[in-house]
């Protein structure tokens, strides 16, 4: 996959309703799981939210009928970046079609409260960067978007900062900035961003040898479960 | 591990890592009081990368049609062969039809899915692992399968792309779903990157109330922990009321821990899961099965003095008949709550799911559909259940109700219920005999429950649109257990199981 680029995104935050428990099967139905190739899913993901007519695997976008009241299909929300939801993003099925969707859209990254341990793991398989925040910090960035002129953040990876950029210029003169807000982020899955690295790749490089030995022992600690 | 033992080792590299493993596999070395989780978790771990994050050995690997296709494609694309040490079993069970043609035949209408049934066949034959297809005496539901087959026991690790993978922890054994990236870095490589997960225990003694079941028990349970209480933990379920469970049942409960947030739900090993095992295709033999039955009995269970980050405890008196009125796991009641469905946060339940007024009670929501089976609850002893209450009752379909679909968790299972004549019941009662596949729970196969009818499920998730219809429209989902949904079936709304079947002594 490709190295995670730090640069400035376009945000979009979720309306307060229905932003918390988003599952996997609105991310991505499961009509639209008949797939034997990843790409190609960025039109389907949030389908039953942004359409409202029922279409088979990947029709074009712009012969869809668009539901005009769902925040993605707004003007301002096209290509956007950063997708900002509420807690246990992307809980239930373990579908992975969920990312490759997201990322077919464009979303680079997703700012939550919480994401559901599935998802999550999947997610940084595919480059997709999932940053958790407090409910209180969320909040305060909801807060600049929603008075800005503009919706961007920058995101440091290897600072594990993001950097909200605010443009609240107006006819008595200009006043934009940014602020800095700090994000955790596993050391492991940080390389994998950073690199553009595969974990079939890393465990072939670094671990071969210790899976070798391993399994020579497991035989002989554990034969019934290599056995028969 | 002792020195003969050490002998064996084909290499001096394998002695010098297996000194170092982490905790010292076989060294003797104790390393404190362990959970179950981190016992069967660290007997796995090939090296520790720090942070708390681990290479551990998958022991066992399930595919089905929709999440192995690309993950094959990938470990094609390296030029590589399925790792050596790993077992592994497929069926097809998400995109197929249950119900055969006039002329007895399974069509898959859709390209789209045949596409995916071609694949995985053809993947089948070129790299030699053992597929059940549609119609195969031993095909069926992933998750039912792999207990049936006995290809997961006590101890072993287990992942699929799946997230009800979860429903083998009741055998003892660490197992979870995963997406298909890590079906691809297992069937290369035979392990994972994961992070050791935090230790939850969920202990339950005393006895479930009349007619109130282990579906009921693990919604009971959501309901007190929330939709992501046990997200980054494992749970161990223990207590009484789980040991005098049978392995179907702890399966039921298992299957859902993955909807109050946890990746691995387990129950500690015992006769019964010994008892499970003993025999079937894929069970250790002999020599091999006499030290795994020590094993397990002497080992699989969290030590006495084990530490566990959380601890909940329950009371099984307190479990009720357990439905859900919503669409998500935090929308759980008892039968008979009246619901408060006010204020800002309940107006998109209350649209999904067509309510009106202030409250809404179970009793009074119009089922019109009901399905009952899945990974769940779609085994022998679920479909007993249903049978027993039809056969004292003498009730039918309830003339509201527009269908009501049985659907076998596996074809073995389909074949015990047909030996007990249950299946004539079924359909003398105006409900229908499927095939066994995941069908309505999901609706891959495009036979939705109908938009804006309510269906009782005794599957495990009433998300908006899953059944049929889209997110804002469609399918209006209530999960209960099977004795629930075939009451339902036949009153055309929930009922009290008390007040029709009567108490017993």
């Amino acid at each position: 996959m490709l190295p995670f680029e730090a640069k400035v995104m376009k945000v979009a935050i979720w309306p307060e309703e229905g932003r918390d428990d988003i599952d996997t099967d609105i991310i991505m139905g499961a009509e639209y799981l008949k797939v034997v190739k990843k790409d190609g899913l960025g039109p389907h993901v949030f389908d039953g939210l942004r359409f409202s007519d029922k279409a088979p695997l990947y029709t074009d976008p712009k012969t869809r009928q668009l539901i005009q009241s769902f925040f993605l299909n707004k003007p301002e929300n096209q290509d956007i970046e950063i997708l900002i939801v509420g807690k246990n993003f992307g809980c239930g099925s373990s579908r992975e079609h969920a990312v490759w969707g997201l990322m077919g859209k464009g979303i680079k990254v997703i700012i939550a409260e919480s994401f559901a341990p599935i998802f999550y793991n999947n997610a940084f398989q595919n480059g997709l960067l999932l940053i958790t925040l407090e409910r209180r910090v969320i909040d305060k960035i909801i807060e600049t978007m929603g008075s800005s002129k503009t919706s961007n953040i920058t995101v440091n990876l290897s600072d594990e900062t993001l950097q909200v950029n605010f443009d609240n210029s107006d006819s008595c003169g200009s006043n934009s900035g940014f602020y800095n807000v700090h994000f955790k982020l596993d050391a492991l899955n940080k390389r994998k961003l950073l690199e553009g690295l595969d974990d079939v790749d890393l465990l072939f490089e670094d671990h071969q040898q210790s899976i070798v030995a391993f399994n020579e022992v497991q035989i002989i600690e554990y034969p019934w479960i290599q056995g028969e | 591990m002792a020195l003969s033992r050490r002998k064996l080792l084909k290499s001096s590299a394998a002695a010098s890592v297996a000194a170092n493993i982490y905790p010292l596999i076989g060294n003797g070395i104790s390393v404190g009081p362990e959970t179950l989780y981190d016992k069967i978790f660290n007997r796995h771990v090939v090296k520790d990368l720090g942070d708390g994050m681990f290479v551990i050995k998958i022991d066992r690997l399930l595919l089905h049609e929709v999440t192995c296709a690309i993950a094959i494609d990938s470990m094609r694309k390296a030029g590589r062969k399925p790792a050596k040490h790993l077992k592994i079993l497929a069926t097809e069970d998400h995109n197929i039809p249950t119900l055969k043609n006039d002329d007895g035949i399974f069509v898959i209408k859709d390209a789209d899915s045949q596409r995916q049934i071609d694949a995985l066949r053809v993947n089948a034959k070129e790299y030699g692992f053992i597929l059940y297809s549609m119609g195969d005496k031993k095909q069926g539901i992933v998750h039912v399968i792999v207990s049936e087959r006995g290809f997961i026991y006590a101890g072993l690790t287990m992942i699929c792309g799946d997230s009800h993978t979860v429903t083998s922890g009741a055998l003892a054994s660490l197992s979870f779903g995963v997406g298909e990236s890590e079906v691809s870095i297992v069937i290369q490589t035979g392990v994972l990157i994961q992070k050791r997960l935090k230790n939850m225990r969920i202990t339950m003694n005393g006895k479930l109330a009349q007619y109130i079941s282990a579906k009921d028990t693990i919604l009971y349970i959501i309901s007190q922990i929330g939709n992501a209480g046990g997200s980054g933990y494992a749970i161990e379920f223990a207590g009484e009321l789980f040991e005098n469970m049978s392995i179907d049942e702890r399966m039921t409960v298992c299957n859902m821990a993955t909807e109050a947030g946890a990746k691995v739900g387990l129950i500690a090993a015992d006769e019964k899961t010994i008892a499970y095992t003993k025999g079937r295709e894929f069970a250790p033999t002999g020599k091999n099965w006499n030290a795994f039955e020590k094993d397990a009995l002497e080992n699989l269970h969290s030590d006495i003095d084990a530490v566990f980050d959380v601890e909940h405890e329950f009371k099984a008196e307190d479990v009720g008949f357990q439905l859900t009125h919503g669409t998500t796991l935090n929308e759980v009641n008892k039968f008979g709550d009246i619901i408060d469905i006010t204020g800002d946060k309940n107006k998109p339940l209350k649209s999904y799911m067509g309510y009106l007024g202030k409250t809404v009670e179970m009793k009074d929501i119009p089922i019109t559909q009901v399905v009952v089976g899945s990974c769940t609850n779609g085994r022998l002893s679920d479909f007993i259940v249903a049978a027993e209450v039809l056969i004292k009752t003498g009730l039918k379909k309830h003339p509201n109700v527009n269908r009501v679909r049985f659907i076998p968790g596996d074809a073995i299972v389909k074949e015990e219920v047909e030996k007990l004549g249950y299946d004539k019941l079924f359909v003398d009662a105006g409900f229908e005999w499927h095939e066994p596949g995941c069908d309505a729970c999901l609706n891959m196969n495009n036979d939705p429950v109908p938009t804006d009818e309510h269906c009782a499920a005794t599957t495990n998730r009433n998300f908006p649109g899953r059944q049929g219809g889209n997110p804002t429209k469609g399918a209006r989902t209530h999960l209960c257990s099977p004795l629930m949904a075939t009451l339902a079936a036949l009153h055309g709304r929930f009922v009290n199981p008390l007040e029709i079947l009567g108490k017993e002594g």
